[in-house]
């Protein structure tokens, strides 16, 4: 399960360096947009659809730290519990 | 335009920030005199003012003059400053969370602390301490030639042109030295709301203006007839392009006063919070980059720029365009956006780099320095490393002041390996790390003046089979290849990072 969520959050923070690594598939003029060429319209259009899925990346990794912690908590009570 | 008036706003503004500078000093009072206190804001600071506080740290000059500069002079090659800045946050997520809580577990401060910890080597961690000052200075010197610039656009009318780029210098300088003695890195915070309030009125009304002008279609025609590749890379250079955003990415983070930023939040989770939002800043920074070709829709601010001699040029494009495009008490405001934008994060990478010269440098020396004698010695360290900045001015032409923070960034990739290796494991040699670090800052530097011919800096590129690419990335690549050899055979021989209390008496 933990190793579900690693993964998810590895794809979602390396999505958009794929997407910017790929120069040539971007690197034209058309279709252009508002007179922008599409080299830098398709790296604008990247800035904030990277902040979605960073953000994204960040709520799960907070919700995958939450957990682990609660594991480890309830793992030292039951030693602690053995122990009495 | 430019008129009393503007120059009138600007004044006023920049009194109002400079209030509110001295007042950031007294503002959650904690006890200024320690080192803790002046260079880290106390680390009291939440999600909200972090996410000001790190806008107003990676969104400087470079952005506003050096980005549009190169641009203007060089073509879409220095568009890279837009995909870096979207991964290198992708970085940040990932590795200072990290270091985060493994500052706050240890009390480390300083990256060079950590090193010191995890090594056990005061030579790397002077070194790592050396290194990031050294990267810091560039940087500062690319702020000052932004404040250069703006100051350059208020006055131009005022006088024959050298005589104002200098007294432009000049004055900027002066500014700066006063401005950071004055205040830790609190002040710069709460200057950093009104500078990013400022710069976004600013970005907003000059992309209006441009978007009812209908300039980006004449832009496209007139800047299509230069011979300049100003819409697409040639294929070229797609080695260079990568190299270019993916090298300055990964440098980023690894800045001290970055770092420091970092530490200076709430939490582990803020940090990364804060980070995963901060692409969209970033739209701010592509649309002032394409002012480097827009400026070809605006006659009026073309011709501005055409007055001044090129080694300047690039430089007075986005100043250019605020005096012809927007009213004047508009430009006033924008330009002291554009000028704050340069003084903030100058003082605030000062201080970062004062801060490690006390702490990992100074204190090795002396170690029984009084809280007193730490923030004096940081203090005083600060101006002095400013005026070491001011000669990385005189080494390039200021339309060129991007090459400034890209050599700030091959020197500064340096120490990855001894920092984010280091945080994944503790298997590496020391000497190892040593003679890497060694190896990667001697073959930047190399690499530097070979490119340029021993000349002005103009280009961190330099030529190699497979066409020209960053020479970040080689010399990375040296560094990390004499890591691993020198660990190899460390490990051959037995050679150890024992702690001398682990040795057996």
């Amino acid at each position: 399960m933990v190793k579900t969520i690693d993964a998810i959050i590895a794809v979602l923070l390396l999505i958009p360096l794929v997407a910017l690594l790929a120069i040539p598939m971007y690197n034209s003029i058309n279709p252009k947009l508002g007179g922008i060429s599409f080299f830098y319209w398709y790296q604008i259009l990247w800035m904030p659809l990277s902040a979605i899925l960073y953000y994204v990346a960040a709520v799960l990794w907070h919700g995958k730290e939450k957990n682990e912690e609660r594991k480890l908590k309830k793992s030292s009570r039951r030693k602690t519990g053995r122990r009495s | 335009m430019i008129d009393l008036l503007s120059i009138l706003i600007f004044l006023v503004l920049f009194v109002i920030f400079v209030f509110l500078g001295f007042y950031g000093a007294r503002w959650r009072k904690g006890d200024l005199t320690k080192l803790k206190e002046w260079g880290l804001a106390g680390g009291r600071l939440g999600t909200f003012l972090g996410w000001f506080l790190l806008g107003a740290d990676i969104y400087t000059a470079y952005t506003f003059i050096a980005v549009p500069s190169s641009l203007f002079a060089k073509g879409a090659i220095y568009f890279f400053a837009a995909p870096y800045v979207i991964i290198t946050y992708a970085f940040a997520m990932w590795a200072m969370p990290k270091f985060w809580k493994i500052a706050n577990e240890h009390g480390y401060v300083t990256m060079a602390d950590f090193v010191k910890g995890v090594f056990n080597s005061r030579l790397l961690a002077v070194s790592i301490a050396l290194v990031g000052i050294v990267a810091e200075l560039p940087y500062i010197a690319l702020q000052i030639v932004g404040m250069q610039a703006v100051l350059i656009a208020l006055l131009h009318g005022f006088g024959a042109v050298q005589t104002i780029i200098e007294f432009s210098l000049i004055i900027s300088f002066i500014i700066l030295a006063a401005f950071t003695w004055t205040s830790g890195l609190r002040g710069a915070t709460l200057s950093g709301i009104l500078k990013d309030a400022l710069i976004l009125v600013s970005v907003v009304a000059i992309i209006v203006a441009a978007i009812t002008i209908g300039s980006f279609h004449t832009a496209f025609t007139n800047a299509s007839a230069t011979a300049i590749h100003y819409f697409q890379l040639p294929s070229s250079l797609y080695n260079a392009y990568w190299s270019l955003f993916v090298f300055s990415a990964l440098a980023l983070y690894l800045y001290p006063h970055v770092v420091n930023a970092s530490l200076a939040q709430k939490s582990a989770d803020s940090v990364r919070k804060t980070a995963s939002l901060l692409p969209l800043y970033s739209i701010g920074l592509a649309f002032l980059a394409m002012f480097g070709f827009l400026i070809y829709g605006v006659p009026a601010a073309l011709s501005y720029v055409r007055s001044f001699p090129a080694s300047v040029q690039g430089t007075q494009v986005v100043p250019g365009l605020i005096l012809t495009m927007l009213p004047s008490w508009l430009s006033g405001a924008a330009l002291l956006g554009v000028f704050i934008g340069g003084l903030v994060p100058a003082a605030i990478m000062a201080i970062a780099a004062a801060n490690l010269f006390t702490r990992n440098i100074a204190k090795e020396i002396k170690p029984k320095m009084t809280d007193k004698e730490e923030t004096r010695t940081a203090q005083i360290f600060a101006v002095v490393f400013k005026f070491l900045a001011l000669g990385f001015v005189f080494l390039i032409p200021a339309t060129y002041a991007i090459q400034l923070q890209l050599f700030g960034g091959i020197l500064i990739l340096q120490v990855l390996p001894s920092f984010i290796f280091g945080m994944i494991t503790k298997k590496l040699n020391r000497r190892a790390l040593f003679f890497g670090l060694l190896t990667g800052v001697v073959s930047g530097i190399y690499m530097m003046e070979a490119a340029n011919s021993y000349a002005s800096w103009t280009t961190t590129l330099i030529g190699t089979g497979l066409g020209p690419v960053f020479i970040g990335m080689i010399a990375l690549a040296i560094n990390i290849i004499i890591v691993l050899v020198g660990t190899y055979i460390a490990n051959a021989m037995n050679i150890t990072n024992a702690l001398p209390e682990s040795i057996p008496s």
